[in-house]
């Protein structure tokens, strides 16, 4: 496959900002706002202390909830790549949780940990790491055998199997779930908020729709779009290149 | 030396006042007027003799309400007039202490030509929580108009409010049942916009039902309860109902005043629009024990048409408190 082509990009983004504003202007601004108001009303919450205290609590709880899960995930899933025992017995517990919808998980979180933070990160963590841990799983079972093989002729140590073996082979697969942890991630802890947080975005989402103050609805989604932006094309696309850089076929 | 005996006992007296058995008290409430006197209660310091703190923690749906209550963090909390009974009847420490809101559903429309229930015969009619209040109460009221459902009236069902009023706002309806704040938030909203259609406050669902069912006029739907190991401790219900009560009527004669406070707690709510809500859904502070026809008639209601909102039956007068 080629490149992406960026000026189509460019292209397909003008378009979406076009949609988006005939849309805001056929409803009527009670219901949707237009892209600049939006724009306009975001400037505004970030010059405002209190504003940006919601943000900061959902980016701690965002980080948190991401990083729990990569962490909770990778190591379950390098366990359980190695010995197909725990495999087995994480298999019906990867199972529950994959299929368990999401807003029911946000009930039972609400009834354990009540309203807050603590609900917010044991919900993002529990969505996320399933699909972590199912990743690192299938990028152990593509490990070339005979490399292995080798590497115990060599008595490599665990850490240095890790470091030319493991990591590079889990790479590829690794990149695609925490491109997908990291988007979804954002978009689980606002629904986490939403349902039942006292602060936070996603407190300040459903603040704004009982209000009816689209403005500032509309400013809210603009910046998890932004933060989900900034998440996949400052930190994991460069991250993924560098990762993947030694297997990637010269086109260009 | 008496007086100094004196002086010791009057310092005792003085610092058991000062320092109460409890350390909090939880107050709770959804973001509507019945929740208002308890912020008063809390700015007052009116259960300082009760416990040295008090506390609001809001709470804005059914979920959030059961976290709180399974957590603990409840001990008082304004609900609407079936919570208490349907946790009494699943066996739980609930019980109703005062019931203040006697209408807070309203029917708004786009057409000025709509006065009344009767004249949305022939159109249609957005419903939101169908089978839950305040749709249980349209059912009733379509009946009592001889009507059927789907023939004279339509009836578009809605999930939530704010989904209603999304279809009144996107022109996919012209008539919804709304629900005080929100009504006055989206009428002050509104009327703001440049060139948007006007929307009309049309009756209050109470004053409708009140027209069809003059025996029973009244709609008790929602008030104080108290939850879990304070419903034992009947010298703190009394002065806790008594609290509220007063704190009522208070934020019933100084609206302004009362809208103020609670936009503290809800400031995403403009003053105007909740002062608006304060006039549109009075507050009537009765105590429970005392309007016990008017809640058993409604609670009879509820088993008849949806009793899992209030565990299958009539609740017994263990209900009513103090």
């Amino acid at each position: 496959m080629n490149h992406t082509s960026r000026r189509w990009a460019l292209l397909g983004t003008v378009l979406l900002l076009g949609a988006w504003w005939l849309l805001a202007s056929t409803f009527g601004s009670l219901l949707a706002a237009t892209p600049w108001v939006a724009v306009e009303r975001l400037w505004q919450l970030m010059q405002d202390s209190q504003w940006r205290a919601q943000l900061a609590i959902s980016l701690l709880r965002i980080l948190i909830g991401i990083g729990g899960a990569t962490l909770l995930g990778f190591g379950l899933g390098l366990v359980a790549g190695l010995d197909a025992r725990v495999r087995g017995l994480l298999e019906p517990l990867r199972w529950l949780l994959m299929s368990t919808p999401p807003v029911v998980v946000v009930v039972l979180a609400m009834m354990w940990f009540g309203m807050g933070s603590a609900m917010v990160i044991f919900m993002t963590t529990v969505v996320l790491a399933p699909g972590v841990y199912v990743n690192t799983v299938r990028g152990m079972a593509l490990l070339d055998p005979q490399l292995l093989a080798m590497a115990r002729v060599y008595r490599f140590s665990f850490f240095l199997r890790l470091r030319h073996l493991y990591i590079p082979a889990l790479a590829g697969p690794l990149c695609a779930a925490l491109l997908i942890a990291g988007a979804s991630g954002i978009r689980i802890v606002v629904m986490a908020e939403v349902l039942g947080a006292q602060e936070g975005i996603g407190f300040a989402l459903a603040n704004a729709q009982s209000a009816f103050d689209s403005g500032t609805l509309y400013a809210w989604v603009l910046l998890v779009l932004l933060m989900v932006a900034v998440l996949e094309f400052a930190l994991l696309q460069p991250l993924q290149q560098r990762l993947t850089a030694w297997n990637r076929v010269p086109h260009d | 030396m008496r007086q100094f005996f004196l002086s010791l006992v009057l310092f005792a007296s003085l610092s058991a006042v000062a320092e109460p058995e409890r350390a909090i008290l939880n107050l709770a409430g959804p973001p509507s007027v019945v929740s208002f006197p308890l912020l008063r209660l809390i700015e007052e310091n009116a259960l300082a003799s009760q416990a040295r703190e008090t506390r609001f923690q809001l709470w804005q749906n059914g979920e959030q309400l059961r976290a709180l209550l399974v957590g603990g963090q409840i001990d008082f909390s304004a609900a609407p007039s079936n919570v208490p009974a349907n946790l009494h009847n699943r066996g739980q420490a609930a019980r109703l202490l005062t019931v203040s809101a006697w209408g807070v559903h309203w029917l708004v429309s786009r057409d000025p030509n709509v006065h009344d229930f009767s004249d949305l015969r022939g159109k249609e009619l957005v419903v939101p929580l169908r089978h839950d209040m305040p749709g249980i109460v349209v059912d009733r009221l379509i009946a009592a108009q001889g009507w059927q459902a789907g023939r004279e009236l339509k009836i578009r069902s809605a999930r939530d409010f704010p989904s209603a009023v999304n279809q009144l706002l996107s022109g996919q309806a012209d008539h919804a049942l709304l629900v005080e704040p929100s009504v006055s938030v989206l009428l002050a909203r509104n009327a703001q916009q440049p060139g948007a259609a006007p929307l009309y406050r049309v009756k209050s669902l109470q004053a409708v039902w009140a027209d069809s069912f003059p025996g029973q006029p009244e709609l008790p739907q929602a008030g104080l309860m108290a939850y879990g190991a304070v419903v034992k401790d009947n010298a703190l219900l009394a002065q806790v109902a008594l609290a509220y009560q007063r704190a009522s009527e208070w934020c019933q004669q100084k609206q302004r005043a009362c809208a103020e406070l609670a936009h503290r707690y809800l400031p995403h709510l403009p003053i105007e629009a909740l002062e608006q809500a304060i006039a549109h859904s009075p507050l009537d502070p009765r105590p429970a024990t005392q309007v016990q026809p008017q809640l058993q008639a409604f609670y009879q209601l509820l088993v008849h048409q949806a009793p899992e909102l209030i565990g299958g039956r009539l609740p017994d007068a263990g209900l009513y408190a103090p």
